[in-house]
């Protein structure tokens, strides 16, 4: 195990996670792939803290700040889908198209 | 030795099952299939002393993807699997530019030079954590729970049926009255004038027949049932025009007042 290993694991979670968010339609399934990358970030900020810097916290307090991330997003994730699909029967996101940036 | 192994099998795991999450067929086994990556993840995170956070992630794991399999049902066309699926679009542009980003982040994992390790873990790494959330991280604690708070009411907000003007659809009430909208707000702003005298002069009882006098020109004095619909009706029904957002922005005031006096009569 080393740091380099352990940054490898999140590279490919992040890797996999972005294909999912960049090519789903689905709402629901491109959140997961939101999830996948943010568990990517969990996994290198632990791997930071253990092989950079132990003595002290930040790593942990940027793992619990990720953590925290991936359950907010998750809500406010459904939260849109839901008003979405209240709206207007929508649950792909080519029908959301008006929330392009 | 054996932890080396247990993180290559683990990271080997989290990958593939995070990638069987967009090759299955079915909304449930794709939830279930990003708890084995979580899980794997927070079994890794085991690995390297961080036992409370990786108990988190297991445990917030478990029930963050309980509740999104309960809205893949809600959502999903396809939730058990039984036809083949694929709903993706721009699928090789995606392919392309996940795998140039994990090209190009592998290539920064061994090429850049990393700083040395400084320190040691501590004894307890959960001591250090909650000392650090309670001591000089306090700041990163509050904004964590300001965000949660503030996360909890706006989901709430948008996931309740409602539209930007109150009702998502104004329901039409069978026994609303069909008077034209302007004659409509005159009659409330003339039931709420009504209504305030009446309450200084004669009490709540005579306001509510003045009330339902305005509207229905019921005769005075007479405090019929009939005369408490027609007000009820008439003032539901004005807040139903009012949720349309066809702006009468005084009358509404009125009207809305004279129906809250009423309200409080009845």
């Amino acid at each position: 195990m080393t740091l380099q290993a352990f940054l490898l694991l999140a590279a490919a979670l992040f890797s996999v996670g972005l294909y999912g968010a960049l090519s789903q339609q689905s709402i629901v399934m491109l959140m997961m792939g939101l999830e996948l990358m943010v568990n990517g970030l969990v996994v290198a900020g632990g791997a930071f803290w253990f092989y950079v810097a132990p003595g002290s916290a930040d790593g942990q307090v940027l793992v619990l700040v990720a953590v925290t991330v991936m359950a907010l997003e998750m809500a406010m994730g459904f939260a849109v889908a839901t008003a979405l699909f209240r709206a207007r029967d929508v649950d792909v996101t080519d029908d959301a198209s008006e929330l392009k940036g | 030795m054996l932890q080396d192994a247990a993180f290559w099998i683990l990271a080997l795991a989290a990958v593939g099952t995070g990638t069987m999450v967009f090759i299955v067929d079915s909304m449930a086994r794709a939830t279930f299939a990003l708890l084995a990556s979580f899980l794997c993840v927070g079994t890794a995170l085991l690995l390297i002393d961080l036992h409370y956070l990786g108990i988190l992630v297991v445990l917030m794991m478990i029930m963050e993807m309980l509740v999104m399999a309960v809205f893949m049902l809600m959502y999903m066309m396809n939730p058990a699997g039984l036809m083949p699926m694929t709903m993706v679009h721009n699928n090789r542009a995606a392919l392309g530019i996940s795998a140039g980003v994990f090209a190009l982040l592998t290539a920064g994992i061994f090429t850049v030079h990393w700083p040395r390790r400084e320190g040691a873990p501590p004894p307890d790494p959960t001591r250090a954590l909650g000392q650090a959330l309670m001591g000089p991280k306090m700041l990163v604690m509050m904004v964590i729970g300001l965000a949660i708070l503030a996360t909890m009411i706006a989901s709430v907000v948008l996931a309740t049926n409602r539209g930007r003007y109150d009702l998502a659809e104004p329901a039409p009430t069978p026994d609303a009255p069909t008077q034209p909208a302007e004659a409509h707000a005159a009659h409330d702003h003339a039931a709420h004038t009504h209504t305030a005298q009446a309450q200084d002069v004669q009490g709540e009882h005579q306001a509510h027949v003045h009330d339902a006098h305005a509207h229905d020109t019921q005769p005075q004095g007479t405090h019929t049932p009939e005369a408490h619909d027609h007000a009820d009706h008439a003032g539901r029904g004005h807040e139903a025009h009012g949720a349309s957002g066809q702006g009468h922005g005084a009358h509404d005031h009125g009207g809305h007042e004279g129906h809250g006096g009423q309200g409080g009569a009845g």
